[in-house]
């Protein structure tokens, strides 16, 4: 693995790697229990992790702001416009293909277990912007992943009934207690209102869960914590690697069949 | 009377609450099906859907992102950003007009930027309230195969069925054909859907009948429906005096 903290570029240029790995994490509140800088965390401990089994890979510094309307106006929200985090996406991304590394593995976020694999849950403009840079670079190749939606049936099996939880709820919290205990405060009741969650788009997390949490971080544990991270780093791995391999097939067919 | 024919004095003296507003697509849709079927069921559906909400129907946006086709013939996108624009204007103009609550109905996959533009927009004026029903509120049970669910994502069982139900003359029977890619649907962010499937069909277009059209245009318009009204009772409950 090829990280920026060690690595010169003379380095990079021996190593010649072929893909590239970056994290996007969030800045957002996390109830009274996690940190701010949660996502950051745990999204950036998991994108070492992965990298470091995918092998020859360059790993970039993880990016700490997304998208989070949900929370912005809250007290220590960081939230960027999605306009912004588009073009961040795209200009990362297009820096690594000036230097031919031609495959790219965006780590969005960490997702949550019931979310469709489909669409992301944070960070939703990942997607388009990877859509579109796809569309404008067809000889290259830009991925996105959410660890939680790739894990989801593993996670589905450790965790209680915190499967369902959106926000510093069971996953995250046990996350924390197995990545940063000590940066885990009190742990409150859970919280899960019975709303529609497509209503997180209409009104802000202050006024659908007043404590600023949607889950059952008062399920979470340390051990939970360590399968559940172990889960998240073997599907992430397991799902960028197939899925550059069925890439290049997909591309091969298409340009003998015309 | 809150459609098109209406004069802006009949809408001002009756001003509707909701406005409804849908977006289609213009995309290659396989062998059997027009291009124009997106944009078709967009305007069916808001139309009804703004019947029975007696809302104020905003024509339905033609062009979206169809980038996911690949080039080909009859494709017509906008990029994400001007449809985030487009869209943005349309419901500021509505509201300015006085209308504050908006229902966007979308009728094509890929536009997932317009979550990103209504969440936004509910933050920027006090009382607008913008929602968009998801799709999967309607359920293909009853009505679909078993695994429709898990198959059907364009120019399938489901879009044939509907499109057999409302332009019956338009679709190719005899150019059916069926194509299930192994793929997960995120694909289609990394590959052109002309290339994960030639036929530039997901699903099974040979098993959509004009019954199954029928019945689950039905139930997408009592679902969306529902929801509008639930939904305009939380926000109503939940808002300061």
């Amino acid at each position: 693995m090829i990280c920026t903290h060690r690595d010169t570029a003379v380095d990079v240029a021996i190593k010649g790697p072929q893909m590239a790995v970056w994290a996007i994490g969030g800045f957002e509140p996390h109830g009274s229990h996690l940190p701010l800088g949660t996502d950051v965390l745990i999204v950036d401990a998991l994108a070492q992790r992965v990298a470091e089994r995918l092998g020859d890979v360059y790993l970039l510094p993880t990016f700490p702001f997304g998208v989070s309307v949900s929370h912005r106006g809250t007290i220590g929200a960081v939230s960027l416009r999605f306009e912004t985090l588009m073009a961040v996406v795209r200009d990362v991304v297009e820096s690594l293909y000036a230097q031919r590394i031609s495959k790219v593995a965006v780590i969005n976020n960490i997702g949550v277990v019931e979310g469709a694999s489909v669409m992301p849950f944070q960070n939703r403009i990942v997607k388009t912007a990877i859509r579109q840079i796809n569309y404008d670079h067809p000889e290259s190749q830009v991925i996105w992943v959410h660890p939680a939606s790739v894990a989801r049936r593993s996670l589905q099996d450790i965790l209680g009934e915190g499967g369902s939880d959106l926000h510093a709820g069971e996953l995250e919290t046990s996350l924390m207690l197995y990545l940063y205990p000590k940066l885990v405060k009190d742990i409150p009741q859970g919280y899960a209102p019975a709303i529609h969650k497509s209503y997180l788009s209409y009104l802000p997390l202050s006024v659908l869960a007043p404590q600023g949490i949607w889950g059952r971080p008062d399920l979470a544990s340390a051990e939970k914590g360590r399968l559940a991270f172990e889960a998240m780093v073997r599907e992430t791995v397991r799902y960028i690697r197939r899925s550059f391999s069925i890439l290049e097939r997909i591309k091969k067919e298409v340009e003998i069949h015309g | 009377m809150n459609n098109l024919t209406a004069t802006y004095r009949d809408l001002q003296d009756r001003l509707p609450e909701v406005a409804v507003f849908g977006v289609g697509a213009i995309e290659q849709h396989g062998a059997h099906l027009p291009v124009g079927t997106d944009w078709i069921i967009a305007c069916e559906l808001s139309r009804r859907v703004a019947e029975k909400l007696d809302a104020f129907l905003v024509p339905a946006l033609p062009f979206s992102l169809s980038q996911c086709h690949g080039p080909t013939p009859g494709t017509v996108w906008l990029k994400p950003l001007t449809l985030a624009q487009v869209v943005e204007d349309v419901i500021v103009s509505v509201y300015q007009g006085g209308i504050r609550n908006i229902v966007v109905i979308n009728c094509h996959g890929g536009n997932f930027i317009l979550l990103d533009v209504i969440e936004r927009l509910n933050r920027r004026f006090e009382d607008i309230y913008i929602v968009m029903p998801p799709e999967s509120l309607a359920s293909y049970k009853g009505i679909f195969s078993d695994d429709a669910p898990q198959v059907e994502v364009h120019a399938g069982e489901v879009e044939t069925s509907l499109q057999l139900f409302l332009n019956p003359e338009c679709v190719r029977k005899d150019r059916v054909v069926d194509h299930v890619p192994t793929v997960g649907r995120e694909f289609m962010d990394y590959a052109f859907l002309k290339q994960i499937s030639p036929a530039g069909v997901w699903g099974r277009p040979s098993r959509g009948t004009v019954s199954k059209g029928r019945q689950y245009l039905e139930r997408l318009v009592d679902a969306y429906v529902n929801y509008v009204r639930e939904a305009l009772d939380f926000w109503r409950s939940r808002r300061r005096p």
